[in-house]
C-alpha cells in the first residue's frame, strides 16, 4: 500500500505537522525576540556562567543559553513543516483501494465559501491577539518564563499562529483534493450562480425561439419591422424629426409595412402550396388569382409541379394495373389449353394398350402439367400479392386457434413426409388483426414447404407466443438439403432451397408468402442456422 | 340415362369431358357458344349443363341468365378465374356450382353426379314429411334416430365422434365454433390444450362429406375463429 492512501499516516502527520509548526514558530518568535534585545551581538550582554565582565540592565530569560541552538531547530522544525505540508497535499483526497482522488466532507464544500471561511478564521484569530507584529514580542516577556502572565501571553500567540497555519493547510489540502479530481470549478457558489444565470438565459432564449417559430409571417414581419421602427426612431429623434416630419414618417413607414404584410400574405401561401405538394397532396392547386410578378410566377411553377407529379403518378399506377393485367390473362388464358392437357393426359394413363414405355413418357407428362397448373397459379398469386391486388379484410383473429386448424389441415401430408407436429401455444386466445383466409394462404405456402422440404422422421415446431405487444408465430423444421443459401436469397421470387434436385414447387411459395404478410401489416423473417429453417411471423396484439 | 349438354368453345375440352360423362353412362350433347347451347335446350331434354363462362358471343353468364328465365335444370359454370367474386357473380346468378380450370375429371364427375341426385331424387322427396329427428340443409341430411348421414342421397360413414360434431355444427348452422368450444360440447370435458384432435376430426369429416375438402362448401373452415356448417351456400334452394 502507498504511503500517501494509507489514513493512519494522514493523521500521524498532521498531528506531527502541528506541533513542528508550533515549535517552529516558538523558537522562531523567540530567536527574533531575543536577538531583538541584543543578546546576540551587543557586548553589554554576556553569559553569566562565563561572567567574563557582563552588563546586564535585567535578568536574562531562562533560554538564554540556548540562543544559538533554538534558530537552528527552529529552522529544522520550519524544514519539517514544509515536507509534511507537501506529503499531505500529494495524499490529499488519496483513500486506501481507491486509485483516483475522492471528496471528502470538508470537499463538498464549495470552494470560494471555504476561502472566505478560511480569511475569516485568520482575521477572528488576528484579532483575539493584538499583538500580531512579530516584533512585539519582547525578550522582557520571556525573562519571567513561561509560567508567568507575560509567558502565557507568548504561548497563546504561538498557538494561534498556529491555528492559522492548520486553517491554510486545510485549505490547501483540499485545493489539492479539488485539482486533482478536476472539478476545481465545478463546487464553487460563483459557478452555481453562474449556471443558473445561463440556464435561464437559455430557457428564455428557447421560449423566444419557440414563440417566433410558432408566430404566422405576418407577424414575424410586423415585429422584425417594427424593431426597425423603433431603432431608427431612437437613433434619430434628436437630429431632423420636426412635427411634420414625424407625420410624414409615421405615413412612409406605415404603407410599407402593409406592402410588406402583403408581399407576407402571397408568400405564406406559395409556402403551404409547397408543403402540401411535399406532403403528397399533388392535387392541391396554389391560389394565383391576386398575385404580382416574381411571386404569381412562382406559383403557377408550384401548380405545374404539381400536374406533372400526378401525371406521373398515374401513369406508374396504371403501368403497374397493366402489368398486373397482362400477368392475370396470361393465366387464365394459359388455363384453357393445360385443362386440355391435363385431362387428355389423365384419358392416356387409362388406354390399356399403352406399353411400358409409353406409360412412363406419360407419366412424366402428367407430372409435368401438373407443375404447369401450380406454377401457373403461383405466378398469378405472387403478382396479385406483391401488387397488393388483393382485397384484405381485417377482423380480429385468433393466432392460436389458426395455428391449430391449419396444422390439422397438414396432419396427414406431414404423416406421409414422416413427419410429427409439436404444436406450442399459450393458454387462451392471442388475438390479432388479421384476415384468417390469406393468413390460412401464408400457412398453406409455409407448411407446404415444410412437407416438401423438412427431413424424413424430424420434429416440426409450430409454435405461438406472445411477446411484450406483438404476438409472434414461429415455424421450425430441419432441412432434408444443407441450405448453403442465405435468407435473402431465399426469398426471392423462383429460388429455392434445393437448386435443381428437386423439380416440385415454383420458388414463389416464401415471396407469397411475405407480401401476403406485409399486405395484413404482419412482418415476416426467416432465418437459417445450418440446417435448422425457421419463419417468424410477427403481428401486432390487439385486446379483444 | 341423363342428358348432359357440355357447353365449350374449346373443342378439345368438349371432346374430353364427352370421354368421360359417356364413360359414366351419362348422354352428352355438345354446343360451342350459348346460342348454341339454348338452342339444344329448348329442343332436347337436358338434365344438366356444364357451362363454360369466357366464350364468345353471350358468355356463360348470360347464358345462364337466359337459361333460368324458363328452366330450372342445374348449371355448373367452368371457368379460368378463380377469384372470389367471380364464383359470387356466378351462382348468384342462378348457376347451382362452380369448377375452376384446370379442373380434375374426377371432380367435375363427382360434381355432376352430385348436382343429378339433387335435381332428380331429393327434387322429388319436397312433398314428403320429415321426420323430427332429420337435419336437413343444402342436402346434408342427418338423422338422430337412426344415426345416418347422407350426402345428397348418398350415405356417408362417420365415427361417433365425427358423427356428434357434424350435429352439433347442423343444428347450430352458420354459427361459428372454436375448437375449444367444440371440444367442450362433444367431449363436455374442459379443453385442457386438447383442441388439436377437435381440427383432425373436421378435416376427416370434411374429407367424408365433401367433394374438394380443400375447398369445401359444407363444413366451412373460419380461418383463426373456429369452424361452421354453411347455411344456404349454394345459389338457389
Amino acid at each position: 500500500m502507498k504511503l500517501t492512501h494509507s489514513l493512519a499516516a494522514k493523521i500521524a502527520a498532521i498531528f506531527l505537522f502541528i506541533l513542528l509548526a508550533f515549535f517552529a514558530i516558538f523558537c522562531i518568535t523567540s530567536s527574533l525576540a531575543m536577538m531583538d534585545a541584543g543578546y546576540y551581538w551587543s557586548d553589554s550582554v554576556q553569559d553569566p556562567n562565563q561572567s567574563d565582565g557582563l552588563e546586564i540592565s535585567g535578568s536574562l530569560p531562562p533560554f538564554f543559553p540556548y540562543r544559538y541552538t533554538l534558530p537552528a531547530i527552529g529552522g529544522v522544525s520550519l524544514m519539517g513543516c514544509i515536507i509534511l505540508y507537501l506529503f499531505l497535499l500529494c495524499a490529499a483526497g488519496h483513500r486506501a483501494g481507491r486509485e483516483e482522488a475522492v471528496y471528502n466532507i470538508q470537499d463538498r464544500i464549495p470552494f470560494d465559501l471555504y476561502v472566505v471561511a478560511t480569511v475569516i478564521v485568520m482575521a477572528t484569530l488576528a484579532s483575539a491577539f493584538p499583538a500580531w507584529n512579530m516584533m512585539d514580542v519582547r525578550a522582557e516577556m520571556l525573562v519571567q518564563g513561561l509560567s508567568s502572565p507575560e509567558g502565557a501571553v507568548i504561548l497563546i500567540y504561538c498557538c494561534c499562529i498556529t491555528l492559522a497555519i492548520v486553517a491554510f493547510l486545510s485549505l490547501s489540502m483540499t485545493a489539492a483534493t479539488r485539482i486533482k479530481t478536476g472539478t476545481f470549478w465545478r463546487n464553487t457558489v460563483v459557478y452555481y450562480v453562474l449556471r443558473l444565470c445561463w440556464r435561464a438565459l437559455c430557457w428564455m432564449g428557447r421560449g423566444a425561439r419557440t414563440l417566433f417559430r410558432n408566430m404566422g409571417l405576418i407577424w414575424k414581419a410586423i415585429l422584425i419591422y417594427s424593431a426597425y421602427a423603433l431603432i431608427l426612431l431612437l437613433v434619430g429623434r434628436e437630429t431632423y424629426f420636426s412635427a411634420m416630419a414625424t407625420l410624414w414618417w409615421i405615413g412612409i413607414n406605415m404603407t410599407a409595412l402593409l406592402a410588406l404584410c402583403f408581399f407576407m400574405i402571397q408568400l405564406s401561401r406559395l409556402q403551404e402550396g409547397a408543403k402540401r405538394l411535399a406532403a403528397g397532396e399533388l392535387s392541391y392547386h396554389v391560389p394565383t388569382e391576386h398575385m404580382f410578378f416574381a411571386l404569381k410566377q412562382h406559383g403557377e411553377n408550384l401548380n405545374s409541379i404539381g400536374a406533372g407529379m400526378t401525371r406521373a403518378v398515374e401513369e406508374r399506377i396504371k403501368s403497374e394495373r397493366l402489368k398486373t393485367e397482362l400477368i392475370t390473362n396470361v393465366s387464365h388464358d394459359i388455363k384453357t389449353p393445360l385443362t386440355s392437357i391435363l385431362n387428355y393426359v389423365d384419358l392416356l394413363k387409362k388406354e390399356p394398350q399403352a406399353g411400358e414405355t409409353a406409360k412412363e413418357y406419360i407419366a412424366v407428362l402428367d407430372r409435368q402439367a401438373h407443375r404447369l397448373k401450380k406454377l401457373t397459379e403461383d405466378v398469378l398469386e405472387a403478382s396479385k400479392a406483391a401488387t397488393g391486388n388483393i382485397k384484405v379484410e381485417l377482423a380480429p383473429t385468433d393466432a392460436v386457434e389458426l395455428l391449430r386448424q391449419c396444422v390439422a389441415e397438414y396432419e396427414g401430408r406431414f404423416q406421409q413426409a414422416g413427419l410429427a407436429t409439436v404444436v406450442q401455444a399459450p393458454e387462451g386466445k392471442a388475438a390479432i388483426l388479421a384476415d384468417g383466409r390469406l393468413l390460412w394462404r401464408v400457412f398453406d405456402n409455409l407448411l407446404g414447404n415444410i412437407a416438401k422440404y423438412a427431413q424424413r422422421g424430424t420434429r416440426v415446431y409450430a409454435a405461438v407466443a406472445k411477446d411484450a405487444s406483438d404476438v409472434v408465430v414461429t415455424l421450425k423444421n430441419i432441412s432434408r438439403d444443407a441450405l448453403n443459401i442465405s435468407e435473402e436469397e431465399l426469398m426471392e421470387r423462383f429460388v429455392r432451397g434445393d437448386s435443381a434436385r428437386s423439380t416440385e414447387g415454383s420458388g414463389l411459395g416464401l415471396s407469397i408468402a411475405r407480401s401476403l404478410v406485409e399486405l395484413q401489416g404482419g412482418r415476416f423473417g426467416i432465418a437459417i442456422d445450418c440446417d435448422l429453417f425457421k419463419v417468424e411471423l410477427r403481428f401486432s396484439a390487439i385486446e379483444e | 340415362m341423363y342428358n348432359i349438354l357440355i357447353c365449350d368453345d374449346d373443342r378439345d375440352i368438349v371432346a374430353a369431358l364427352k370421354i368421360y360423362l359417356t364413360a359414366e353412362g351419362y348422354h352428352t350433347f355438345e354446343a360451342y357458344n350459348g346460342n348454341d347451347a339454348l338452342g339444344i335446350i329448348a329442343r332436347e331434354t337436358i338434365h344438366l349443363v356444364l357451362l363454360d363462362v369466357m366464350m364468345p358471343g353471350p358468355d356463360g353468364l348470360a347464358t345462364t341468365a337466359a337459361l333460368r328465365e324458363k328452366s330450372n335444370i342445374p348449371v355448373i359454370l367452368l371457368t379460368a378465374k378463380s377469384e372470389d367474386t367471380d364464383k359470387v357473380l356466378g351462382l348468384s346468378i342462378g348457376a347451382d356450382d362452380y369448377i375452376t380450370k384446370p379442373f380434375n375429371p374426377m371432380e367435375v364427375l363427382a360434381r355432376v353426379r352430385s348436382q343429378l341426385r339433387r335435381y332428380t331424387m331429393l327434387g322429388g322427396m319436397h312433398g314428403m314429411e320429415k321426420k323430427p329427428s332429420i337435419i336437413s340443409i343444402d342436402g346434408v341430411e342427418i338423422d338422430d334416430e337412426a344415426k345416418t348421414v347422407t350426402v345428397d342421397g348418398e350415405p356417408v360413414n362417420l365415427t361417433p365422434i365425427e358423427y356428434s360434431i357434424l350435429k352439433l355444427l347442423m343444428e347450430h348452422a352458420g354459427k361459428v365454433f372454436s375448437s375449444a368450444r367444440i371440444y367442450e360440447l362433444v367431449w363436455k370435458d374442459p379443453a385442457w390444450g386438447a383442441e388439436n384432435t377437435v381440427a383432425v376430426h373436421i378435416r376427416h369429416i370434411r374429407e367424408k362429406l365433401e367433394i374438394n375438402p380443400a375447398e369445401p362448401r359444407y363444413l366451412k373452415v373460419v380461418w383463426g375463429q373456429g369452424y361452421k356448417f354453411e347455411k344456404g351456400c349454394k345459389g338457389k334452394q
